[in-house]
């Protein structure tokens, strides 16, 4: 079903793209604008986006109300005991972080006034701790 | 110009940050494994495997990243990966799915009055009937709906957390709030709530 009327963008375009709109995932400046532009001429599409606006946002509170729980005090003690077993052969853990930082600067008229491009990297190594004996060793 | 840094971390001192980043999300985690698994028993192993497997990659998460994507990347690898095989529930596609969600027929403009029918089905819907219809949608949709409706996660991050592309996030979602709207709109009717009002 259409309103009838000709618009630059058509309505089952736009119709198409309210759930996008809604959850925030158009990020294009010109397609959001298209789209203003249609509900500002169109006023089924208007109530249509502003219906499902609503919904959106029922449905929402529904879910995140019905579906909160607290998890039992049980699953937090098996949770608490089991890195308390994890942790005994844990191995420490060394991060090198590298970074490499270029600038560039170019004259007048040379363009390119200024740059900076840094690069990082970093390593993860696992520590073999002296005291401990090879066979704890994890890959 | 170069400069190195090593950073490092004793097992104990990771093992503080676990107990104190990791852990605040454990009733979240349990929340949402209770919509994945649909009983108790495995929501709450399902948590304890998260949290064994998380530990022990903890070193890999960066910090300063997103510790709540990280973490249900886990829970929901964890869940497809075991739980499903083991409630032996097949995925309901065989890999064919549409991906061009956009041919669906929602195109059109609905009526002011089943918009209204739509909206007093909502209303006063009971946490029970709501929990009942997230769990008669199939399995992707569920999860794909739970993601971004409840926790909220933009679409790449659910691609991410589900190991799909983007394309398939959209159409489950799309598909998923979809089957749940229909569902919550008939337990309405079957409730006599919503729809007339008029008694």
């Amino acid at each position: 079903m259409s309103c009838g009327n000709q618009h630059e963008t058509p309505c089952n375009e736009v119709l198409n793209s309210v759930a996008l709109l809604i959850d925030g995932e158009i990020h294009e400046v010109s397609q959001i604008h298209s789209i203003e532009v249609h509900f500002e001429e169109c006023s089924p599409c208007r109530e249509e986006m502003e219906h499902e606006r609503l919904m959106h946002r029922m449905l929402h509170e529904m879910l995140t109300r019905s579906c909160h729980e607290s998890a039992p005090q049980e699953l937090h003690d098996q949770i608490a005991r089991q890195i308390a077993v994890l942790k005994q052969g844990a191995p420490d853990f060394v991060t090198e972080y590298r970074r490499t930082e270029i600038s560039i600067q170019v004259d007048e008229f040379g363009n390119i006034e200024h740059h900076e491009i840094t690069i990082e990297a970093n390593w993860i190594q696992e520590r073999v701790d002296l005291k401990s004996p090879e066979g704890q060793r994890e890959d | 110009m170069t400069s190195t840094e090593l950073v490092k971390e004793s097992a104990e001192e990771r093992t503080l940050r676990f107990e104190r980043d990791a852990l605040a999300f454990t009733d979240q985690l349990y929340s949402a494994a209770l919509r994945y698994t649909k009983n108790p028993h495995d929501a709450k192993d399902l948590v304890q495997d998260t949290y064994l497997k998380a530990f022990t990659s903890f070193h890999q998460f960066e910090p300063g990243t997103n510790l709540k994507a990280w973490l249900y990347r886990v829970l929901t690898t964890t869940f497809i990966n075991s739980y499903r095989k083991a409630q032996r529930q097949p995925m309901i596609s065989g890999g064919a799915e549409i991906e061009d969600w956009q041919l669906a027929e929602s195109a059109s403009h609905t009526s002011d009055q089943g918009k209204s029918a739509e909206i007093q089905a909502l209303e006063n819907m009971p946490d029970s009937d709501v929990k009942r219809a997230l769990q008669e949608i199939p399995e992707e949709f569920r999860i794909a709906v739970y993601l971004a409706d409840v926790e909220g996660f933009a679409y790449k991050e659910i691609a991410d957390i589900v190991g799909v592309p983007t394309g398939t996030v959209m159409s489950r979602l799309h598909r998923g709030r979809k089957a749940l709207r229909s569902l919550l709109a008939d337990y309405a009717k079957e409730r006599g709530y919503g729809k007339e009002v008029s008694s």
